[in-house]
């Protein structure tokens, strides 16, 4: 939480949010237990970014379908507009869904390809607004224009578009309700390099625009480090450091956080840090390693990291859960 | 030094013989003993099928014509179908983006190990279960023995693509073709994939030519680049030379584009427009309706591909030092 967060800026807050999974196992055998999200707590604020950062299997997504509300928490809270949504009712969640959209990360999947673009955007208008079909039509227009669409377009198919064009159409879609928040799950992987450029743009003068604010999950390190705010590096569903972009990049503290930047590949060779190179892979939240989840992939570990869960706490202007923060730091 | 392998004037077409769709236009590629040349270039510039035309997998309708095609000193061509399919997988191996669609589901990984042996060295079964072993071993999976009889689905990504690799290097291949074998994986798999890749290619000397978008992962791994747009080759260089002072505005603007090169920036530079589909090509340089520097020149002509064998680039001005366009590009603009 930056210093410059005023307490009536504040549009999403996650207090210690948890979503456990049963998991069956097999006939007769006990279930499972997947932590996908444990315990996770953030601020979001008008006009800012968080963004994301974990590999596959670290609960990111399961924390964007927390947030959209596609699926209730099953620990914590998480208050937006002065409702708790966890213990929210019907009623409640229906009035906050339109305040947080979603943009996906593969355009051709997430645009239906049977509708053209502007029932495509219209849809959300004809869900949760009354408004005439002229005037729908008046805002999908006026949509287009800010994210770069021609009004020819309106009448076409998702087909006839590029990737860059179609997730231009996702993000209108997202926009057209006017929401506070919008979950951006890898928004720009599925994107080539020159059109990743186009669309980070077109985030980045929007937000400018509107003052919305992003949850924007990534495994680009490079693209966080352009448009964040603030960073959350989580590992196996728990949060392992999170503060300010500056801080995170420019010293990265947590030993995972410090492997994923040195793992990212780099042009300029005086940017490449000294490597380390993580030996496994991610464990299975079905049987996390006692201790620190990240114990048998650090190379810090020692005994006390396979016993201790350790707690996330404020080091050095950032919050970090590892034991030996203070020697190693 | 004879070079390994020598591509020239390689076209795949696709569609009819009437209008054909050009995937691949006249692509030269050399790659020496022991090189790693990565080929980068966005969605649609051709660098997959040039590879799948390498290795003759070229889907009907495609077509595969080009002046020479030669593969330690052995034309790819001309030979039947038999001699060629001998080479491959044995000489010249591939291994794709995704791990997990390109294992089969039904065997497991012993079997699937097994049988590109068995195609093309022979030998017991339990000769070759040992072998398979070591292989295993040699790209570090841990506890090889148990997953010798694992199948695909017990695999992770990163697992999967080791697997894939063991398949490739099965049989000693002097040229490993590598289609974006870490996109598809997380970025700290990425990194112990990149370095097992080139610890492997210089144990045992071999090519290894590394197919990607992502412009940082060749500039980490490759000693060379080419970088193709559109089905053409429009620069090739050396590392870091190509990256430091690039020639073609193409490249220049792809490495503009890059977050890294726009910390503290608010905007990142951008290329408009987007890479020509295959029924829009424009005439002359394929490049000039996203280029920054096109003339009248650009619009009219298509350049040639100039220089020595180790720079080359297709522009009418090619950026000097200071990346600036060269060849009188004030006076023609």
């Amino acid at each position: 939480m930056g210093a410059d967060t005023h307490l009536e800026d504040v549009l999403l807050q996650a207090k210690n949010l948890s979503k456990h999974y049963s998991v069956a196992q097999g006939w007769l055998k006990p279930k499972g237990l997947a932590r996908a999200l444990d315990g996770v707590s953030f601020v979001l604020a008008r006009g800012r970014t968080l963004a994301v950062v974990g590999e596959s299997g670290c609960g990111k997504s399961t924390l964007a379908r927390q947030v959209t509300m596609i699926e209730p928490p099953t620990g914590g809270e998480l208050w937006m507009d002065g409702a708790n949504v966890a213990v929210a009712d019907r009623a409640t969640r229906k009035r906050l869904r339109p305040l947080v959209q979603m943009v996906f990360q593969n355009p051709y999947a997430s645009l239906n390809p049977r509708k053209k673009v502007g029932a495509i955007l219209e849809e959300p208008l004809v869900i949760n607004t009354g408004l005439k079909r002229a005037l729908r039509a008046e805002r999908a227009h006026a949509m287009m224009a800010r994210v770069g669409l021609r009004p020819e377009h309106y009448g076409r198919y998702p087909h006839m578009f590029s990737g860059g064009q179609r997730q231009r159409i996702a993000i209108a879609r997202a926009l057209m309700l006017d929401p506070q928040v919008i979950v951006a799950d890898e928004p720009v992987s599925a994107l080539d390099v020159s059109i990743q450029a186009q669309v980070l743009n077109l985030l980045m003068d929007l937000q400018q625009g509107s003052g919305v604010a992003y949850l924007f999950i990534s495994h680009n390190l490079a693209v966080v480090e352009h448009i964040a705010d603030e960073v959350l590096v989580m590992y196996l569903g728990k949060t392992v450091e999170h503060g300010s972009r500056r801080d995170i990049f420019r010293r990265p503290l947590h030993p995972y956080t410090r492997a994923l930047l040195a793992s990212t590949p780099r042009i300029d060779p005086a940017q490449r840090q000294q490597k380390i190179i993580l030996s496994g892979e991610l464990p299975s939240p079905l049987a996390p390693p006692p201790g620190c989840a990240f114990n048998n992939r650090c190379p810090h570990a020692r005994a006390q990291c396979r016993q201790q869960v350790p707690p996330l706490q404020l080091f050095d202007g950032r919050q970090v859960a590892c034991l030996r923060i203070a020697e190693i730091s | 030094m004879a070079a390994l392998l020598e591509i020239d004037d390689l076209h795949v077409e696709f569609g009819t013989e009437q209008a054909p769709v050009t995937a691949v236009d006249g692509v030269d590629l050399v790659i020496e003993p022991g090189e790693v040349v990565g080929i980068v270039g966005e969605s649609g510039s051709g660098k997959s099928v040039t590879a799948l035309a390498l290795m003759g997998l070229t889907d009907y309708p495609g077509r595969v014509k080009a002046a020479h095609m030669i593969f330690d000193g052995r034309d790819l061509l001309g030979m039947g179908g038999r001699e060629r399919r001998g080479l491959l997988g044995r000489d010249i191996a591939m291994i794709f983006q995704d791990p997990m669609s390109s294992l089969n589901p039904c065997f497991s990984v012993a079997y699937q190990l097994i049988e590109t042996l068995r195609a093309h060295q022979g030998g017991s079964k339990k000769a070759l279960r040992k072998l398979a072993l070591v292989l295993l071993q040699q790209v570090e999976i841990p506890d090889a023995e148990r997953r010798l009889d694992a199948y695909p689905h017990q695999l992770s990504g990163g697992m999967s693509q080791r697997v894939m690799l063991a398949m490739a290097i099965a049989c000693n291949p002097r040229l490993l073709i590598a289609d974006e074998p870490t996109t598809a994986l997380d970025v700290t798999v990425q990194a112990q994939m990149l370095e097992l890749l080139l610890q492997l290619q210089r144990e045992r000397g071999m090519a290894l030519m590394l197919i990607t978008h992502d412009l940082s992962v060749v500039a980490q791994t490759a000693q060379r680049v080419v970088v193709m747009y559109a089905g053409q080759v429009v620069e090739t260089g050396r590392v870091p030379g190509i990256f430091d002072a690039p020639r073609h505005p193409y490249t220049q603007a792809l490495l503009a584009a890059l977050p890294e090169h726009n910390v503290g920036r608010g905007r990142l530079q951008t290329i408009p427009g987007v890479v020509p589909g295959q029924y829009e090509r424009p005439g002359g340089c394929l490049l000039h309706p996203r280029c920054a520097y096109a003339t009248g020149l650009c619009r009219a002509a298509r350049p040639a591909l100039s220089g020595d064998g180790g720079s080359q680039v297709r522009c009418h001005f090619p950026l000097d030092y200071a990346g600036q366009p060269g060849n009188d590009w004030n006076r023609a603009a």
